[in-house]
């Protein structure tokens, strides 16, 4: 008896023993996940959130104490892994509140953003419609301008052309002039021609009968040179009508000034240029100076 | 005599413990596979997949898959107790990824978000509008 007594008492103390030490192997793992849930549960912001998960992990903590021994490893993976969704869903709340908030503070930039983006918009039509008005009536202007500087180009053009006018006026009377003159020195010369047997004063040329020539007074020169004298061009007229009697002869000017070659020839040239301009054909007219003493201006036809 | 007598009643004790014992281990036992449990953590996995968690929380994720296969053993060698625990626990793990996948994707937003905002917030500052045109 004695000696079952003492294997019992043994047995016991060993159950006790391993009991009491499992127990509290169990109440350790417990207590670390019931600590680490009250923190969460007891945080003042995420233990308000995700209640439902919370209940969950508070349920499998209850599992986990009230568990048997050989349960007690799966119960308190569960537990942890509850308590984790719980702290996980908290907080995802907690920041999906702060996202709610922050979209709503999104949508309320967006709105001024594109508010002020309107305003801007709206300013700058004004801006470009003022512009528009702006070119259109410097446009107009410019329009208004460009029919004045038309209108008085158009004035201008017709001036012009009056002018034009007035231009080729004066030319038609200056060549009727001309023709009359033209017409009065061939007058005179024909009258002179008509007159021609009579002897007249001095100043009158009067061909000879022989080499029929005409003599011009010296005064037809600037005394000493070889240039024409003023008063020269009746005395011209009268050369040139002389000249131009007989068109099939040519005629010589024939000058000689008391000796001094240069100057006759001089001279004879200057006349005979001027015989051509007012009307003598060139063609039959030559210059010759003589070095002869006599002073001489005459016109040989030949 | 007595001890004579003691001994076929101990005998019989045992025998009934034995017995006994044996009941109710068949009894905690479950004889057929836990279709449901398996399915409830093949749901909670396609579900925590779905959130993201393969990219969120890639750990979570991993363990909650490698429980599910450990189930799907167990239930293949007819260990429908451990099965049952290890599709639980599979179960568990899916809800953790999948919680962890939406704390990611909140955080995200908030950052992308409070981004946005300091540059909207600057740009209104920077460009004023122009409110003071008639």
């Amino acid at each position: 008896m004695s000696r079952f007594h003492r294997l019992s008492a043994a047995a016991l103390l060993a159950l006790c023993l391993f009991g009491a030490g499992s127990a509290s192997a169990r109440n350790e793992e417990y207590e670390r996940l019931s600590d680490q849930f009250d923190r969460l549960a007891s945080d003042p912001v995420l233990g308000q959130h995700a209640t439902a998960q919370m209940d969950r992990a508070r349920a499998a903590l209850a599992d986990l104490k009230d568990a048997k021994r050989r349960d007690r490893e799966y119960r308190a993976y569960l537990a942890e892994r509850r308590i984790g969704v719980a702290r996980a869903s908290a907080e995802a709340e907690q920041l999906e509140q702060q996202r709610d908030a922050l979209q709503r503070e999104n949508d309320r930039l967006q709105l001024a953003i594109a508010r002020r983006d309107a305003a801007q918009a709206r300013a700058e039509l004004e801006r470009q419609r003022l512009q528009a008005q702006i070119r259109t009536e410097e446009a107009e202007r410019a329009q208004r301008e460009a029919d004045a500087a038309r209108a008085e180009g158009e004035q201008a053009s017709q001036a012009a052309e009056s002018a034009r006018a007035e231009v080729a006026q004066a030319k038609r009377m200056a060549d009727a002039q001309a023709k009359a003159a033209a017409l009065a020195k061939k007058e005179a010369a024909l009258a002179a021609a008509i007159s021609g047997g009579t002897p007249a004063s001095a100043d009158k040329p009067a061909p000879t009968a022989a080499n029929r020539s005409m003599t011009l007074p010296e005064s037809v020169f600037v005394s000493g040179k070889a240039a024409l004298a003023a008063g020269s061009s009746k005395q011209i007229a009268k050369a040139v009508a002389f000249a131009n009697a007989d068109p099939a002869r040519r005629v010589r000017v024939d000058v000689s000034a008391g000796g001094d070659r240069a100057l006759a020839q001089q001279r004879a040239q200057a006349l005979r240029d001027a015989l051509v301009a007012a009307g003598a054909d060139a063609k039959r007219v030559t210059a010759v100076g003589s070095a002869a003493k006599a002073k001489r201006v005459e016109l040989v036809i030949q | 005599m007595a001890m004579q007598l003691m001994t076929p009643r101990w005998r019989k004790i045992h025998a009934l413990v034995v017995v006994i014992a044996a009941l109710s281990v068949q009894a905690c036992a479950p004889t057929r596979p836990p279709v449901e449990d398996l399915d409830n953590a093949s749901r909670a996995l396609g579900a925590a997949r779905s959130a993201g968690a393969p990219a969120y929380a890639p750990a979570e994720y991993r363990a909650a898959g490698q429980r599910f296969d450990q189930a799907q053993a167990a239930e293949g060698r007819q260990d429908y107790d451990e099965a049952i625990q290890l599709a639980h626990e599979s179960a568990a793990d899916s809800e953790l990824a999948a919680a962890k996948a939406r704390l990611g994707k909140a955080r995200e937003a908030v950052q992308k978000l409070s981004q946005e905002n300091a540059n909207l917030d600057r740009d209104l500052t920077e460009h004023a509008s122009p409110e003071a045109q008639p």
